[in-house]
């Protein structure tokens, strides 16, 4: 399961109870959660001790107030107010057998939300389970709910005594800070809107997606804040509008198979749309990109969409229930408009086809690279979505055809190939070389298998491609791009076309084809790599045009040179600087890496290297977003190879990268050579846990001799350090120490001259340099 | 980058008042390496560089980041010129200046940029490549070999050690039950001569 943040396994502790001025129906579709802060300093000994918990949801009159308490690890208590009707999703884990195994229940809440010491006023109701209490039940309910409260913070009473005290205004002592201020507005002229505002060193503005903890959930919520006020009563509020995570409406999926990292966004009228929370509930920002067609979306470069934790394109209806592809013009009140991509995150390259692809029926390749499934989807004025290929050398023009099926992909979800390899996607592959008049056709579902399947499959030659079209698919399984996919059709339709079909017909293009794919898989460097298969392949003269232009700007937007080869590795983007996801200790998660076969070592780099250039570079040669350490260099560690250790997302990447840098796979053509003019070594990590057995020569007791007295000594000696004097025996044998440490001294020194001169008499015979 | 200069800057200083002590007996925790060296300064941060090679029975190896860098000078120095021991005896500690290499949490050089490409089969710089690589298992094969050698040498130096004090601690012991059981009186009595301890 791709997780875009190390989020910690174990959920935090908080109990919450929402309090809601409407009755829902248990049956309704949606539950509404209350998103809280996650507990910051949730432990794991804390949540052992913690009871299972219910979610109470609790009705309001709208008449009445009533106060919402917020239990979280801290013992503080967040009280929300004012008058909007909030609502928010969660799962509910105490029913899993009640309805289905996974059921949504439906809480929410608003209206004047007033504190009262921690109670619950006398007014108020509660539903649980969808019962709703009865006027006669009320105080009963409240003294439950103040008892339930009571007990969690006993709970964290026990494990944090310090923190585990509800006094009256308790913050947190996480630094808070508004920025901008924006209007003012409510029905009382006393809510003051912002623009943005600092918390725990993250600055979060308007329309920034954010993660949202609630309780027991699996994984943080997502939502966007549209709205960032504070009331008169000094009560700060952000406004969230939600993305459902394709888990959360299951139930009305039905066919639809979302992509691994999509997420939906919430729209029309009704509960779910959005929520009010306080801004402690953030617990981090989210990358969230949109990869929608509508043309009021900047398009999101393919760079981009490598690091988006989400991807959507496609919204749900909180109303009716149904998922759409088109976009309202308001939602919740706000332009959608900031619900699509940011402006300024606009690259040359997304511009340029974005376009182009309102004029032209033809998609460029870079546009297809950068937006494979949405180009695809594309509604093209001829009715039909022609990619055509003519690679220069092989004058093979391959063409494929995208038929009506997925032209029109508002109607049809299945028209996203990348997204289900194995569905019956309908496009054709037509081959009409120059050579031949008769075409061949293949069905898609033969021509596109998930590249897994592959990997056993092909040849030697192609395992480069498909590990990276394997690599892609782990790495950013959303964005799978059509262009990636291609080259394995083109291998696949070589593969069965001996089983399936005329071989005959095709016996010409046939030998062509191969060229072709080892042309690409030639291709001088990885990151361009994609651009010239697509080039290579796939494209007319006219599309190639567009995209060696885009390429270059593309290039030039990442600083890659490519005409010399040698690329420069800078900064990967969207690095998270947030403190909130406190990263586990690095042994332990280097051991729950080697488990999984996540751990490759890296061996051969500049010892100077820092562990972020090390994960840079990672992502610059292999496109993959890494954890990496350098191996601390001790005095038996060679100063000339630096040592990093590196954990991958996932083993395919892990196996693919050293694949690819391991010099002992036949598949492997390709390596890694850093500026130094070292060759970099990876091989599967297998760290040796320092053992508690170890040995240690060299301090010696003597033990049973000794009279009492003495070992009496022998312990205090052991236990102080000092310098031994010259009139003892210890002092005549540590100088024999220190003799043997020089003579060490001298024998790595010897070692790692001849070794550095090795090396250099080998550097010195690469003919590479910078300028080459 | 003004910034990113000051963090290195910063760096480097606290490289400069970090001490490399190695021969470190694994019974020796943070708290000892503390008061040990508190004797010369203060000391900030202690870091046990952990072991990822394949021998388990190196000796631990720490990072100790001093108050300024006079004190960890100093220790260097005095630690070079005495015999230095810590939880044990005979075998001295040994303490180094640190090196940038040696700390994990080090900032980027600024204004450094590294290059990277990929090599194809057919590139004449391929087979250098791969012979660089060769180079660097042998060359990780022989590290390993001189590591162990040392090893085995520090194991002989011990096990001799070992010896001598054995015998050593005998001939005491033998000196002192002739001593404690008045031989030596009745000895120096024969043959008129001073007793030793009178």
């Amino acid at each position: 399961m791709h997780c875009p943040l190390p989020f910690p396994t174990v959920p935090p502790i908080s109990h919450v109870f929402s309090i809601s001025n409407h009755h829902i129906a248990p049956t309704h579709p949606l539950s509404f959660r209350t998103p809280h802060r996650p507990g910051r300093y949730a432990s794991r000994s804390t949540l052992l001790t913690r009871p299972p918990s219910r979610s109470a949801r609790l009705s309001v009159d709208p008449s009445h107030s009533a106060t919402l308490a917020v239990g979280t690890p801290l013992g503080r208590r967040l009280l929300l107010g004012h008058s909007y009707a909030h609502h928010s999703i969660y799962y509910d884990n105490t029913s899993p057998s009640e309805q289905s195994p996974l059921i949504l229940n439906k809480v929410s809440y608003g209206t004047g939300f007033r504190r009262k010491g921690g109670h619950v006023t006398k007014d108020s109701e509660m539903i649980t389970k969808g019962y709703k209490q009865q006027e006669k039940h009320k105080n009963k309910v409240v003294k439950d709910i103040t008892n339930k409260v009571l007990t969690s913070q006993r709970f964290h009473a026990m494990s944090r005594p310090g923190e585990a005290t509800v006094e009256e205004n308790v913050e947190e002592n996480i630094e808070f800070s508004w920025g901008h201020k924006k209007g003012i507005g409510g029905p009382n002229k006393d809510v003051q809107f912002y623009e943005s505002f600092k918390y725990d060193g993250v600055e979060y503005f308007l329309y920034d997606c954010v993660y949202i903890w609630g309780e027991n959930m699996p994984n943080p919520s997502i939502g966007k804040v549209i709205r960032m006020c504070e009331t008169g009563r000094h009560k700060k509020f952000v406004k969230i509008v939600w993305f459902f995570q394709p888990i959360e409406i299951q139930h009305w999926l039905q066919d639809v198979v979302p992509f691994k990292n999509e997420i939906f966004l919430a729209s029309g009228e009704g509960k779910g749309l959005f929520n009010l929370n306080p801004p402690e509930a953030i617990v981090g920002k989210c990358n969230v990109v949109c990869t929608s067609k509508d043309n009021r979306n900047p398009q999101a470069s393919e760079e981009e969409l490598l690091m988006a934790d989400y991807i959507f394109y496609r919204t749900f209806d909180v109303g009716s229930c149904t998922i759409s592809h088109s976009f309202v013009d308001v939602i919740a009140g706000i332009n959608v408009k900031h619900f699509f991509n940011k402006e300024k995150g606009q690259k040359l390259i997304t511009m340029e086809h974005g376009a182009n692809l309102n004029e032209k029926s033809r998609c460029s390749s870079s546009f297809l690279k950068v937006e494979g499934v949405t180009a695809v989807r594309n509604p093209v004025k001829d009715g039909k979505t022609d990619i055509s290929a003519k690679p220069a050398a092989a004058k093979v023009s391959a063409e494929l055809k995208i038929p009506a099926a997925m032209r029109n992909p508002v109607k049809d979800e299945r028209t996203d190939i990348s997204a289900k390899p194995a569905a019956k996607a309908s496009a054709e592959l037509k081959i009409p070389a120059a050579s031949l008049s008769k075409q061949s056709r293949f069905r898609d579902e033969n021509i596109v298998a998930r590249p897994k399947t592959f990997i056993g499959k092909v040849g030697a030659g192609d395992a480069q491609v498909a590990d990276k079209a394997e690599m892609k698919y782990s790495d950013n399984l959303s964005t799978t791009n059509l262009s990636d996919i291609r080259p394995l059709k083109k291998r696949k339709v070589q593969c069965i076309v001996g089983l399936k079909d005329d071989p005959a017909k095709l016996s010409d293009t046939l030998p062509r084809l191969p060229d072709i794919r080892v042309k690409s898989v030639d291709a001088v460097d990885p990151v361009i790599k994609n651009s010239e298969l697509s080039k290579g392949v796939n494209f007319h003269e006219k599309a190639r045009k567009i995209s060696d232009t885009s390429v270059a700007q593309h290039e030039q937007d990442k600083g890659i040179k490519t005409d010399s080869q040698i690329l420069e590795v800078t900064r990967k983007p969207g690095e998270d600087t947030s403190k909130w996801f406190k990263q586990q200790p690095w042994e332990e998660r280097m051991q729950r890496a080697y488990e999984k076969g996540t751990l490759v070592f890296l061996e051969n780099l500049d010892p100077s290297y820092t562990s972020s250039e090390v994960e840079d570079l990672v992502w610059h040669a292999f496109k993959a977003n890494v954890n990496a350490k350098m191996v601390q260099c001790s005095s038996f560690s060679s100063p000339h190879y630096g040592q990093a250790i590196v954990i991958f997302k996932s083993k395919e990447c892990s196996r693919t990268c050293s694949y690819r840098i391991k010099q002992e796979m036949p598949n492997a053509h390709k390596r890694k050579v850093v500026d130094n003019h070292l060759a970099v070594v990876g091989r599967k990590g297998s760290p040796k846990k320092p053992s508690d057995q170890t040995r240690f020569v060299g301090h010696l007791i003597i033990g049973k001799f000794k009279f009492y007295k003495q070992r009496e000594e022998m312990k205090n000696a052991v236990s102080t350090s000092h310098y031994s004097q010259p009139n003892t025996i210890e002092y005549d044998m540590a100088l024999k120490w220190r003799v043997l440490q020089a003579k060490s001294n001298l024998w790595w020194d010897a070692l790692n001259e001849q070794q550095a001169k090795e090396i250099e008499d080998l550097r010195s015979q690469l003919n590479m340099s910078h300028d080459e | 980058m003004d910034s990113a200069e000051a963090e290195y800057a910063a760096f480097e200083e606290k490289v400069r008042r970090t001490v490399y002590i190695d021969n470190l007996s694994p019974q020796v925790t943070e708290a000892v390496l503390k008061t040990a060296l508190n004797q010369f300064g203060n000391v900030d941060k202690v870091q046990f560089i952990p072991n990822y090679t394949q021998l388990n029975s190196l000796p631990h190896v720490a990072l100790v980041e001093m108050e300024n860098s006079k004190q960890a000078k100093q220790i260097v120095s005095e630690m070079g010129n005495f015999p230095f021991m810590m939880s044990g005896m005979p075998r001295p500690v040994r303490a180094r200046a640190a090196e940038m290499e040696m700390l994990d949490d080090r900032p980027r050089k600024p204004g450094r940029s590294i290059n990277f490409r990929w090599l194809d089969p057919q590139h004449p710089d391929f087979k250098v490549a791969k012979e660089l690589k060769e180079v660097t298992r042998q060359h990780e094969a022989e590290a390993l070999f001189t590591l162990e050698q040392q090893l085995a040498d520090e194991e002989k130096l011990a096990e001799q050690q070992s010896v001598t004090l054995k015998a050593c601690h005998k001939k005491f012991e033998l000196i002192e039950g002739v001593l404690n059981d008045g031989s030596a009186d009745r000895l120096a009595r024969r043959y008129n001569m001073k007793a030793l301890n009178s």
